[in-house]
């Protein structure tokens, strides 16, 4: 996961930049990160463990094709966040560079990089709650299938609860461990990231005039002496002679920098040259034809299956994410909430799925499968609709919320005039993110498999997850599994660029500069 | 007396220490009469002028309207924003119709037509306030104020955010407004612009720095239309420039 994490930053931070300052860079790129991103990773799993397991052999690859995906999951929107964060460096900074002559380094260390620092580490506390999810759905789902079973707290819970009689003690002990984790994470680590990261956003609020220091929690009360000790460690081990080894290295790199980067570029090509071949010599005539192609009202089927299982989603998570943001966001205990929800939505979802399989699938078959999946896929997109909805409450600028006050404006004509037009916008970017969202926990959420039983038994209810993991792990059948991605990447492009491209134009209306 | 303002007092919580920002202030404001608050910036001016538009309690004592204590917005005030505060998806028109519409008041259209035709607006009523310059956005504001037929109406800050050419067109139309309008009894305006205030004015409550205090409450008795030039003028600027320093 760190090892993903780290190419994420790497990636996102130079093609960011690249694109935020080249005109030609930014015709290409931009419109690439937006269908990538709104393409469903986990759609991709199937395709990405064959492709590197073919490359690599069975363990390498398995692991490889893991980090690539964490990898997928986060990049995309970090490197829109730098792009955008870029963008918005106000222009007197950058003729004020310019005027005094700054070089490019410099500037690239003391203005670009930091003026990322907001965007990019709330992008990051995000992206790590999504590779908690990743982590433990690749666990948890792989339990079904021998051959690529990674160990793991996921993996335990998981077979606890599939034993007979269930071990409940094992399952909420390893739940617990996980809630334990993942709160602690991001208490401890994201949470005085982001407020420290505060300090390099380009505007200056009246009243505020406090520097905020890293490491520093002023909301949150936690036994002083786990801070102190914690933070204690911190700094002894940033006491190590590290920066000297980082600067040496640095020197190393500088003064070789011609041989490594042939060295790079040789090692890249041949990495290229291996995996095509490799690839093209692993096509046979009879992997390229897909026996679904045979079975367009299966596909078809299917199609609607998952189209009405997100809508589903999308309509439970704005009867709730709406209301509870309006009651929250204009509250007094915004902060508590907020802290709370984030670290919901960083909890790792599929830690749910062996209760709801236990516990609602196996006893009720059917009609549970539905439920479970719905559920599973909600967890997966609600909270991109809370936050952003959030946000649109608080995003109602506060003379319009005086002006109100003042006219006696209340009731069905302030929610009408004020509110609802105020949040339109950001529920339109929170739909379309939970649309992502949903599809991508809906692929694992439509297929699960208890020891030889098969969830959904039923082929009316089969849905473009189904097929796809029956593709990947019950045939092993490659042409398949890239026809059935190619359907679901189609659907959700289309989608898209029609629906959501006309209600995101609609709601600039409503956008408050 | 129409509005009295009785020792009141206001401070902050933030991050456990208390903030005073106004301090037993006190002063009134009759029928009939333009009076001025004029203080150093983040002396609570603006936090006084809240207080007053019911959307802010004072931490203690008391503000009064025809000696009834203000507790809520009271429809027979009104006031005109810095910021303008214009809902930046609604229409002109929609802008000055929306508090009539929330009193309930039948020909909201027409009215909201009235008072735009008095700010010289009655051409842009389709368009959006993105549309417009800052000074047309300010007549909105101004428009909107009036047309619910208040007794009092609160300025805070209302020309401030303009170039200084508008600003001075403007300062004139609010005084003729002011004449005009049947209901408009009172203003009370909040500035840190001394010859704003000096030009406008019957009186000026001049506040001093955080945590504010009434300094002193002068009588501008120079006769208007009031001219800059004129010595009275800018001996009464000078005054108040030397209470302030």
């Amino acid at each position: 996961m760190t090892f993903a994490y780290f190419f994420s930053l790497i990636f996102s931070l130079s093609i960011g930049i690249l694109a935020a300052k080249n005109k030609k860079a930014e015709h290409i790129i931009i419109p690439l990160l937006d269908v990538l991103q709104s393409i469903p990773i986990l759609g991709f799993f199937p395709i990405a463990i064959i492709f590197f397991i073919n490359l690599f052999g069975s363990y390498i690859g398995a692991e490889i094709s893991s980090i690539f995906l964490i990898f997928t999951s986060q990049v995309w929107n970090m490197t829109f966040g730098v792009y955008e964060a870029v963008k918005l460096i106000p222009r007197d900074v950058e003729e004020m560079a310019r005027v005094y002559n700054i070089g490019r380094f410099l500037y690239v260390r003391k203005i670009l990089v930091p003026a990322t620092m907001t965007k990019l580490i709330y992008n990051s506390a995000m992206s790590w709650g999504g590779g908690w999810f990743f982590l433990y759905a690749s666990e948890i789902i792989s339990v079904g299938n021998a051959q690529i079973s990674l160990p793991g707290l996921g993996s335990l819970l998981a077979l606890s609860l599939m034993e007979s009689p269930p071990r409940i003690d094992v399952a909420v002990l390893s739940v617990l461990v996980t809630m334990f984790l993942v709160s602690f994470t991001y208490l401890f680590i994201w949470r005085p990231l982001i407020e420290w990261s505060e300090n390099f956003k380009y505007e200056y609020s009246v009243g505020e005039r406090r520097r905020i220091r890293l490491f520093e929690i002023p909301r949150v009360r936690i036994p002083p002496f786990l801070y102190r000790s914690f933070f204690r460690a911190i700094r002894y081990i940033s006491k190590l002679p590290l920066r000297n080894f980082m600067a040496r290295l640095g020197g190393i790199l500088r003064s070789r920098a011609v041989i490594i980067r042939r060295v790079f570029f040789l090692l890249l090509t041949a990495f290229i040259v291996y995996a095509v071949v490799k690839t093209a010599l692993s096509i046979t005539p009879e992997s390229i034809s897909s026996e679904y192609i045979k079975e367009p009202d299966l596909v078809l089927m299917a199609s609607l299956n998952s189209i009405r299982r997100v809508l589903a989603v999308l309509l439970i998570s704005l009867s709730w994410t709406v209301p509870v943001s309006l009651l929250v966001g204009r509250g007094k205990h915004w902060n508590e909430f907020m802290l709370i929800f984030e670290i919901a939505a960083s909890f790792p979802i599929p830690v749910l799925w062996p209760f709801l399989v236990r516990y609602i699938v196996l006893p009720l078959g059917e009609g549970g499968f539905e439920v479970a999946a719905i559920t599973l896929a909600l967890f997966g997109a609600q909270f991109y609709l809370l936050f952003n909805s959030l946000a649109g409450v608080r995003s109602i600028p506060s003379d319009l919320e005086e002006m109100r006050r003042v006219f006696l404006v209340k009731g069905a004509l302030y929610f009408r005039k004020i509110v609802i037009p105020g949040m339109f916008p950001s529920i339109v970017t929170g739909l379309i993110t939970a649309w992502g969202g949903a599809w991508n926990s809906l692929i694992v959420a439509e297929y699960i498999k208890v020891g030889e039983e098969i969830f959904p038994s039923k082929k009316s209810q089969y849905g473009l997850g189904t097929l796809l993991s029956i593709a990947a792990w019950e045939k092993g059948d490659v042409s398949s599994v890239i026809f059935i991605t190619a359907v679901l990447t189609i659907i959700i492009i289309t989608i898209n660029r029609t629906f959501w491209r006309f209600l995101y134009n609609y709601s600039a209306k409503f956008r408050v500069e | 007396m129409m509005l009295e303002v009785d020792r009141v007092s206001k401070y902050f919580i933030s991050d456990g220490s208390r903030l005073d920002v106004i301090k037993e202030v006190s002063f009134s404001l009759k029928e009939g009469e333009f009076v001025s608050i004029v203080g150093p910036s983040g002396c609570g001016k603006s936090t006084l002028l809240r207080m007053i538009a019911g959307i802010e309690r004072p931490s203690s004592g008391r503000i009064t309207f025809y000696g009834k204590e203000i507790n809520s917005p009271d429809p027979r005030i009104s006031m005109i924003f810095q910021s303008f505060a214009l809902v930046p998806w609604l229409k002109v028109i929609e802008q000055v119709e929306l508090p009539l519409r929330a009193r309930g008041i039948e020909n909201a259209k027409e009215v909201a037509r009235k008072w735009l035709n008095l700010v010289g607006l009655s051409e842009f009523e389709e368009f959006l306030p993105k549309e417009l310059s800052g000074g047309m956005r300010q007549r909105i504001g101004i428009a909107r104020a009036l047309a619910v037929e208040p007794s009092l109406l609160l300025m805070d800050e209302p020309f401030s955010s303009l170039d200084e050419l508008t600003a001075e067109t403007l300062r004139h139309e609010i005084l003729e407004l002011w004449k005009s309008a049947p209901s408009l009894k009172s203003i009370l305006m909040v500035t840190h612009n001394i010859e704003e205030a000096v030009l406008m004015s019957d009186r000026i409550v001049v506040l001093s720095r955080r945590p504010s205090t009434v300094i002193k409450i002068l009588n501008v008795d120079i006769p208007r239309p009031r001219n800059r030039k004129e010595e009275q003028f800018y001996n009464k600027v000078d005054e108040i420039y030397s209470l302030l320093s």
